[in-house]
């Protein structure tokens, strides 16, 4: 193996989040370790493409307020600022927008639950 | 107890805390509510429940009623402890609660209103014969120069719906009044919702006295001994002590009689604090009315081996006290309170948020701290900069001094500024060891030399 090629495979590997490869053909091996200076953080948030649509208050959820129907199901696309659901509040509403537009991925409330300020009701998959 | 099952405390910090500890002594199950910067806090861990009820702004959290209610009806609390401060002296809070069917913590409505609202408490204390400072028979509105002529200069201008050293205005001579009136009027409105003010007469060099006092539905009312709070920053309160070292027993009696009278003429219901100014030759001058629990209620919990809120409680579900008359004028030893503050001494006295680096809290015979906070947590820059309240019992005022000392001592928090530094100076000065405290006294502190935290 030639020095350019092991430069290669050197700039791939800290393009990765290995820390070390173990190359074999035959007789042939080589293996290369990261040096990096400082074990990494462990970094790992679950990165989603899903865009949460949180409560805005603590509150009871609503999908319409009453005598309206709904109409975000699972699959379908809402527009930015559109109406998602409400929220009562005593004798108050207030409108659960969605943040962005795209498409219902996941609903993870039910009419007439309780929630609190700021938890997930829906996510969105952006267009 | 057979009222409350759950009570929900609409508050955060170290009063929160307080709270929830009664509870748990008590059997009753606590709820607290959070906004999204207290999530880390002590609060929310110790209640049995928490509620986030929305963001880090108190106007857009602990200030709001109907999210506080909402918390309430969804956890199925009959009871709410508001603590001090936020919605602890709001009446329409008190009403909500009770259309709501939930139980306030604290007088009802028409008695925080007469009595919260100081022109109208001022015609209370003159009912009750307790002697006011000269002032305007109520709220002055016009003919400023008219009303202040009565009184005599220096006075102050204060506003009527005013509290904690806020709108406060003092005045020293005729050409500055209608000025300042008008300007204490428009702050007042700004502040506070009520732009009525009232001139009162500006005593030099006063102490400041105050009675605790309790009244249940029965009827039974309970004065107990005075808290001096004189050691004062821009009318904000940082050490406290019971009893007053300028009281003897003769006025400790007037004081408390008057008190009683008081409650006995508002008809009040729930625990309250009467509030005095004393002069240097023992005279004292009603000021204000205090219809909720004080952060300085620990010292008078010491001395007379009392619970406040459990008796705030008893009397919300229309039991009788558990204490009388008799036990706490019959009060032990004296105590101290210092309020430890996350701010810059050095820095005219800046809020300082961060990180606790460090916490190391004082402990042994007769030492009892209140505090939200702990190593690593996190202070939010949204509240007020109260971080610790550092409670000292001793059998007389030399050994209190003594043990406040050591313990102040002790506690050490690093990361973020405090005031623990300034409280050593105080305890260490000889004007505060022979109680001979002017209104100046935190100033000459400060000037003294930089104080290191």
């Amino acid at each position: 193996m030639n020095v350019k090629t092991l430069g290669k495979i050197t700039k791939w590997m800290c393009a990765t989040d290995l820390n070390e490869i173990i190359w074999k053909n035959g007789t042939n091996k080589f293996t290369l370790k990261v040096n990096s200076a400082q074990p990494q953080a462990c970094n790992v948030s679950a990165r989603s493409s899903l865009i949460p649509v949180n409560s805005p208050s603590i509150g009871i959820f609503r999908f319409a307020i009453r005598g309206k129907s709904c109409l975000v199901k699972e699959g379908a696309e809402v527009k930015k600022g559109q109406d998602m659901g409400i929220i009562e509040i005593g004798k108050n509403f207030k409108p659960v927008k969605a943040q962005e537009a795209g498409f219902v991925k996941i609903i993870c409330i039910e009419d007439g639950k309780t929630v609190e300020y700021g938890q997930p009701l829906f996510f969105l998959e952006p267009k | 107890m057979k009222h409350f099952n759950k009570i929900l405390i609409a508050n955060r910090g170290e009063i929160a805390l307080r709270i929830i500890r009664t509870l748990k002594e008590m059997g009753i199950k606590s709820v607290a509510i959070f906004s999204e910067a207290d999530r880390a806090s002590l609060h929310v861990r110790e209640a049995n429940e928490a509620v986030c009820i929305g963001p880090a702004p108190s106007n857009e959290s602990y200030l709001r009623i109907p999210q506080v209610l909402a918390a309430a009806k969804i956890t199925g609390a009959d009871a709410i402890h508001p603590g001090y401060g936020f919605l602890a002296e709001n009446p329409d809070f008190s009403t909500a609660c009770k259309k709501e069917g939930i139980v306030f913590i604290g007088p009802d409505a028409a008695s925080m209103e007469k009595l919260g609202h100081k022109a109208m408490a001022r015609a209370i204390a003159v009912k009750s014969k307790i002697p006011i400072t000269p002032g305007t028979n109520g709220c002055i509105s016009k003919n400023f120069l008219q009303g202040a002529k009565k009184i005599g200069y220096p006075l102050m201008v204060k506003a009527a719906a005013g509290g904690g050293g806020k709108g406060i205005r003092i005045v020293r001579d005729s050409s500055q009044l209608e000025r300042e009136a008008r300007m204490a009027s428009a702050e007042a409105k700004a502040a506070f919702g009520n732009g009525d003010i009232y001139f009162e007469k500006y005593i030099a060099n006063p102490r400041h006295v105050e009675i605790q006092f309790a009244r249940d539905s029965k009827g039974n009312i309970v004065a107990f001994p005075e808290r001096d709070c004189s050691i004062q920053r821009r009318h904000q309160k940082l050490l406290e002590e019971s009893p007053s070292p300028a009281v003897d027993k003769k006025t400790r009696e007037k004081l408390v009689s008057a008190t009683i009278r008081l409650a006995e003429t508002s008809k009040y219901v729930g625990v309250g604090t009467v509030e005095f100014l004393m002069d240097s030759n023992g005279n004292f001058y009603f000021m204000e009315v205090n219809t909720r629990l004080q952060v300085e209620h620990p010292v008078t919990e010491f001395i007379t081996a009392t619970d406040l809120v459990k008796e705030q409680i008893l009397i919300a579900a229309g039991e009788k006290l558990s204490v009388n008359q008799a036990q706490v004028s019959n009060f032990r030893g004296h105590a101290i309170e210092h309020r430890i503050n996350a701010e810059d001494v050095n820095n005219n006295f800046a809020p300082s948020p961060g990180k606790i680096e460090e916490f190391v809290l004082p402990g042994g015979q007769w030492v009892r701290v209140d505090t939200h906070i702990y190593q690593g947590y996190i202070l939010p820059f949204y509240y007020d900069s109260l971080l610790a309240k550092l409670i000292i019992w001793g059998a007389t005022r030399e050994e209190a001094i003594a043990r406040s000392k050591r313990a102040l001592n002790e506690f050490f928090i690093s990361g973020i500024s405090t005031t623990l530094g300034l409280h050593k100076k105080i305890v260490n000065d000889e004007d505060f060891v022979k109680s001979k405290v002017s209104a100046d006294f935190i100033e000459r502190i400060l000037a003294a030399k930089e104080i290191s935290a």
